[in-house]
């Protein structure tokens, strides 16, 4: 813990492994939101992997951070937390019994009663319960066979024994977080997951509204990263599409995963998807309906105003080249082969045209070359340019097509950032991609679209649209002011920050009182 | 965020896990086979000299050789364990060459304490020509070390080559012995027995260097290891007390004790009918021993290979199982022989004692006593298991109580009547070998809990 709040803050955000430290997407969003309210006073709950790796802060934080608390979940335990402790015998009793209830819990509304019960429960034992106790108190072994016996009679054990032995110690070292929680009249996570979690604790804790917010679908995620983990046992020859094909270790990891998010939805007051395929993931992984609300990203489009001025004029001036621009990282989720590909279609068709790759180079190095390669193999060299970073709002007046190949998206900032200078987009239907260029809402869609929208992998398509866009400058042009208006009106960093500062001030929402609290 | 490796193969692949298993079974079986071995030498010697020294010359070298194998064995108990462990677990690590030096390192630290023991004991409390003191010193210090030799059978297995140093050793011991009897007395009866014991020692020596011999001679690791494994420790020194208390009590507070020499005391009736009912310690633990090899050792592989190889909980109790049934042959197979030997014993007690030149009272003594050393056995192979099973804190308390009952019920059959003799060693044994069944039994159910829980979550 780095600073003890005095006082009650406003807002209490809960970071899983994003800001202050990591860089990307979520902990920009983050800083947009703190510096964006100066008037209200922030504590930070940052959940990390290991002190020993947490790195150096990537964000200065503003004056209007109160605190920042800092719980590690892949820590080592101290000794005394692993010497099981002396705890009176009828509270220990008490939590198996409720430890057996949640584990064999039929469904999730008995999970999530039997999870705060066994809250409940730890507090009772004023601490002298510890990790020690579930490692070695019989009881727990005993459990930890029966469900073997119910699950997974068939499977290797001592990978069963570790897999349902090492579950549960993030989770240890995330409740033992619970007591350093800053009061806060708000509490807002920007994930589910531990994050999703902690935030649920806080807010039954402090009778505190509880507020998501989910940027990707954290399930999601985990789900992709379990199905390809190397570390998590699988019998030989096992085959796997999704989670049914999962091997009983990692349905185990994933059911974990989702139980922690439903703990989240179902004590969150409001949940934000970035737009409506979140959404929908959200409700199919157990958020109410109601409870779910859209608030996109959003940007300044005015800071874009140069670019989009200089690059009218290039327009107007005309030229024999075409720029069609690749804002992104090159990566294999970005599919830049793809583009490489169109490119070669393209200029079949089309002559002049040049494709300006913009992004670092050195994520994925073998893929780097593989590209290169790949370019070098099409006779592209002077069609394909890898230009490595640049700063973005100065290049973007270079820019007569931004094109988007990616497998997958959330909300590319990079979209609004093309929108802001009047650059239509052909991107991929991936994401949020779909509603940034054709509208969410009707009088969204009344804007007309703003770009093409094309089949993920499709060079074919790919190409076709983007010699569609530069062989057509009046549609070209249309496709840029509708980008420029959407970006105005729907996606502005002002109303984003209105929004939040509303959800943060305004109790007209009344938050739902958990059903059964005894804290 | 969830990126924790398993290491379970780190874990518990552990080297050592099969290791003191056979310190304990070895430890009873060389620590009473020499000395019983010694006994029978003595005795024989004592009727070849006959005629060239009185009985109570003899008698003086029989309990001064008594006093230097009763001591030596109580104080090198504890070190024979924990080395005996260390050298295992060097074993199966493979880092063979640290055994020797840790041998080396350890008599080192031995032999001036012995050295200094031996002179304190023998030239100051023990009235003899000063040839005889300096001559029982200095078989002190070398049955000492002799003890700590063996603790390099564990690494090198040349079990033969141990029972061929043993055999010539004792051979020259006797053979010297006699010679010298003839030549000086007791202090050349003493003298031959230090010939053949440094013969002995230096035929274990060279064994041992051929086989794992280096050239470094230091290796201070093994004192942490006395750190690590106190209870192991205690755990020798408790055995051998246990061993020797009873002897002890008799040559001080028996009514009928005799002093020898100085400190030097003997009980005869008690001491001979004990010692000759110790020479049935040797078959039993033999046997034993080899049934473990071949029976619960293997079994016991197939569970730690059921457990690292990914087995299910149904093979990996199965494997259990088999751990039990092979161990329930195994004691059988014991009580059986064991049994039998001591049965036709105690029934033919009265027909062979008396040729033997024992009377009534040392015939129901023996009687007690060798069903005692039967007991002693089942005692000695269930510890080998509870070893097995890592408990070393419960085989310590095993030890504890052994030595404890045979204290305290040796010395009120001292005070009650030479019926009684015999009935502390008796009734210890009992104890200890039903509160040492009772802890593998409940070990071995608890198996799989250990096996798992013991581990720890954070490698």
């Amino acid at each position: 813990m780095t600073a003890k709040p005095k006082t009650m803050s406003d807002v209490c955000l809960l970071l899983e492994g994003t800001y202050p430290y990591a860089a990307g997407g979520v902990s920009a969003w983050v800083d947009q939101i703190v510096r964006g309210m100066p008037d209200l006073t922030f504590s930070l709950f940052y959940l990390g992997n290991q002190k020993a790796t947490k790195g150096t802060p990537n964000y200065e934080l503003p004056e209007n951070v109160a605190s920042l608390s800092e719980v590690f979940l892949y820590d080592r335990l101290s000794p005394a937390e692993m010497t099981p402790g002396k705890t009176p015998k009828e509270a220990v009793q008490r939590f198996y019994q409720t430890l057996r209830k949640f584990v064999f819990g039929q469904t999730d509304a008995v999970r999530i009663a039997m999870f705060w019960e066994l809250i409940e429960c730890l507090d009772s034992t004023g601490g002298t319960y510890t990790f020690g106790n579930l490692c070695k108190d019989f009881e727990a072994w005993e459990l930890q066979l029966e469900l073997y016996k119910r699950l997974a009679p068939t499977e290797s054990f001592i990978d069963y024994f570790w897999t349902t032995r090492f579950l549960p110690l993030p989770v240890w070292h995330l409740l033992s977080g619970r007591h350093q929680l800053p009061a806060a009249r708000v509490y807002h996570s920007v994930t589910t997951g531990y994050a999703g979690l902690i935030g649920a604790v806080a807010a039954r804790k402090f009778k505190a509204p509880y507020l998501i917010t989910e940027h990707g679908i954290y399930n999601n995620e985990r789900l992709a990263e379990i199905n390809r983990a190397g570390w998590i046992y699988e019998a030989e020859n096992t085959v796997f599409r999704y989670s049914e094909g999962l091997s009983v270790f990692k349905r185990l990891w994933v059911e974990f995963f989702f139980f922690l998010s439903r703990v989240a939805y179902g004590s969150a007051d409001l949940v934000f998807a970035l737009y409506e395929g979140n959404a929908k993931l959200q409700m199919d992984f157990g958020a109410e309906p109601r409870k779910i609300e859209v608030l996109p990203n959003g940007i300044e489009p005015n800071k874009f105003n140069e670019a989009l001025n200089k690059r009218s004029e290039r327009m107007r001036a005309g030229s024999q080249k075409h720029y069609i621009g690749f804002i992104g990282r090159v990566v294999m989720i970005k599919d830049v082969k793809t583009l490489i590909r169109a490119a070669r279609i393209l200029i079949q068709n089309v002559s002049g045209s040049v494709i300006q790759i913009i992004g670092p180079t050195n994520e994925d190095r073998e893929y780097f070359d593989e590209c290169r390669a790949m370019v070098s193999e099409f006779g592209l060299q002077e069609v394909v340019l890898f230009l490595g970073n640049q700063n973005i709002v100065k290049i973007l007046d270079q820019i007569d097509v931004m094109i988007l190949t990616s497998l997958s998206e959330g909300l590319p900032l990079v979209i609004l950032e093309a929108f802001s200078a009047g650059i239509p987009v052909v991107a991929t239907d991936v994401g949020a991609c779909r509603e940034l260029i054709h509208g969410r809402t009707a009088e969204d869609q009344a804007l007309g679209p703003a770009g093409i929208i094309t089949r993920v992998a499709s060079p074919l398509e790919t190409a076709a649209a983007l010699q569609r866009l530069i062989t057509k400058p009046s549609l070209l042009r249309e496709m840029g002011s509708a980008g420029r208006q959407r970006a105005e009106r729907f996606y502005t960093q002002r109303a984003l920050l209105a929004r939040y500062h509303r959800v943060y001030t305004d109790r007209s929402w009344s938050p739902m009182q958990p059903t059964s609290s005894t804290e | 965020m969830a990126g924790i490796g398993f290491e379970l193969r780190k874990i518990l692949a552990k080297p050592g896990y099969l290791s003191t298993f056979r310190a304990f079974g070895y430890a009873a079986l060389i620590s009473s086979g020499p000395w019983v071995l010694s006994i029978v030498s003595l005795a024989l010697l004592g009727i070849v000299c006959r005629g060239m020294a009185s009985a109570t010359q003899m008698e003086l070298v029989f309990a001064s050789v008594t006093y230097v194998y009763a001591l030596s064995l109580i104080l090198t108990g504890p070190i024979q364990m924990v080395l005996t462990r260390y050298a295992a677990d060097q074993y199966f690590s493979h880092r063979k060459g640290k055994i020797f030096p840790a041998i080396i390192t350890t008599l080192a630290c031995t032999s001036p304490v012995s050295a200094v023991i031996g002179l304190i004991l023998f030239v100051g409390f023990v009235p003899a020509p000063l040839c005889f003191q300096l001559s029982s010193a200095c078989l002190f210090v070398l049955v000492t070390s002799i003890w700590v030799m063996t603790v390099a059978l564990t690494a090198s297995k040349n079990y033969h080559g141990v029972l061929i140093s043993f055999l010539s050793g004792y051979t020259i011991s006797f053979l010297a012995s006699f010679a010298f009897t003839f030549w000086m007395g007791p202090s050349g009866t003493m003298l031959g027995m230090v010939a053949g014991h440094f013969a002995l020692l230096l035929m274990l020596l060279r064994n041992t260097f051929k086989e794992i011999g280096t050239l470094g001679v230091r290796n201070l690791e093994i004192l942490d290891y006395f750190k690590k494994y106190r209870h192991l420790a205690f755990c020798g020194l408790f055995y051998n007390l246990g061993i020797w208390i009873d002897k002890v009590l008799f040559w001080f507070i028996a009514p009928d004790r005799k002093q020898v020499a100085g400190i030097l005391y003997s009980s005869p009736d008690y001491d001979q009918v004990v010692y000759l009912s110790f020479l049935t310690i040797v078959p039993g633990m033999a046997v034993f021993l080899l049934t473990l090899e071949t029976g619960f050792a293997t079994h016991y592989e197939k569970f730690v290979q059921q457990v690292l190889g990914k087995g299910t909980f149904d093979q990996i109790t199965e494997a259990k199982e088999g751990m039990v049934t092979a161990l329930r042959t195994g004691i059988a197979q014991l009580i059986k022989i064991q049994g039998c030997v001591t049965l036709l014993l105690i029934i033919f007690a009265d027909r062979f004692l008396p040729s033997l030149g024992l009377g009534a009272v040392q015939g129901g003594s023996f009687q007690i006593t060798t069903l005692g050393v039967f007991l002693l056995v089942l005692f000695l192979s269930q510890m080998t298991i509870l070893f097995y099973l890592g408990k070393l804190r419960n085989a310590m308390l095993c030890c504890f109580i052994f030595a404890l009952i045979n204290g305290t019920v040796t010395a009120w059959s001292i005070f009650s009547g030479e019926q009684w003799y015999g009935m502390g060693f008796l009734v210890a044994s009992a104890a200890a070998a039903t509160i040492t069944a009772i802890n593998v039994n409940r070990h071995l159910e608890l198996l799989e809990y250990d096996t798992f829980t013991s581990q720890n979550i954070q490698g």
